[in-house]
């Protein structure tokens, strides 16, 4: 019987995104440094230092990818959202997939409407938000 | 994009990428050899390391920026301040305002669109003037 508590699934960790196709897109290499406010409708896919946001263009679903390595201190709102790298900040995914790899880590926020977690560090607080299947 | 001021190998990978969809207000930094591509909106600055190159693509359109790195390639729309510290070059397609300042070469096509002040680069303009005294 459902007890409605929070299910997670710990799977295997997997060598490719299982929710994230990377699509031609923009890219903030290694050794770069952002620093401010990134939309796009596209994808992201981080393998530098970011600081601000990292977020999709309304009215777009967007993909952020965080690659083991980068370092980013940001607020991040995307449709599907792969964490490989190191977050400080806040999550906001009201529609799409939130994936922790065991490389990555995370501390604040997560907002979340579907979540899997494959290891990694987490120290964040955990709200699912968005549709909710009855 | 191409030019025998740049070389050839810089322009075959950008590691950094700023899609056509994309909008970003901002500061790009680095120290290495990072190569960065407009293709979408930019405002902000952009400093680059030794061996950096700053390209716009025809589609690229960067406004109120302040740009600094060896080579830079403008193909798109530039307002501001873009500082080579070798090679700038602006192709046919380009649409500049602002300030251009290279130390090494300067290319700007005969169909470009450029209101600019041009001028090389005050580093070697203010040593020129110690050499001379």
């Amino acid at each position: 019987m459902d007890d409605h508590r929070l299910h997670v699934e710990l799977g295997q960790a997997s060598s490719t995104p299982s929710n994230v196709t990377i699509k031609a897109g923009s890219r903030i290499g290694h050794g770069m440094v952002f620093e401010g406010q990134f939309f796009t409708g596209q994808s992201v896919d981080v393998h530098g230092t970011v600081r601000g946001t990292l977020a999709q263009l309304p009215g777009h679903t967007a993909e952020v990818i965080l690659q083991p390595g980068s370092d980013v201190q940001a607020q991040i709102r995307a449709h599907a959202i792969d964490l490989g790298g190191k977050l400080t900040g806040k999550i906001d995914n009201p529609s799409g997939l939130t994936v922790l790899r065991h490389t990555g880590s995370v501390k604040g926020e997560i907002r979340y409407h579907q979540i899997q977690l494959e290891g990694g560090v987490v120290v964040a607080s955990l709200a699912r938000i968005g549709a909710v299947n009855t | 994009m191409s030019t025998d001021l740049i070389p050839g190998e810089l322009l075959q990978s950008f590691t950094t990428v700023v899609d056509p969809s994309a909008r970003v207000v901002g500061t790009f930094s680095s120290a290495d050899d990072s190569c960065i591509r407009i293709d979408g909106r930019f405002r902000g600055n952009i400093t680059l390391g030794p061996s950096g190159v700053v390209a716009i693509s025809d589609g690229g359109v960067v406004e109120d920026a302040h740009v600094e790195a060896d080579y830079i390639l403008i193909s798109g729309y530039f307002t501001g301040t873009a500082h080579a510290r070798l090679s700038l070059v602006v192709t046919e397609k380009a649409d500049v305002r602002g300030e251009l300042r290279y130390s090494s070469t300067l290319r700007v096509h005969q169909a470009a669109r450029v209101r600019a002040s041009i001028a090389p680069s005050k580093i070697d303009v203010d040593a020129a003037l110690l050499d001379s005294n």
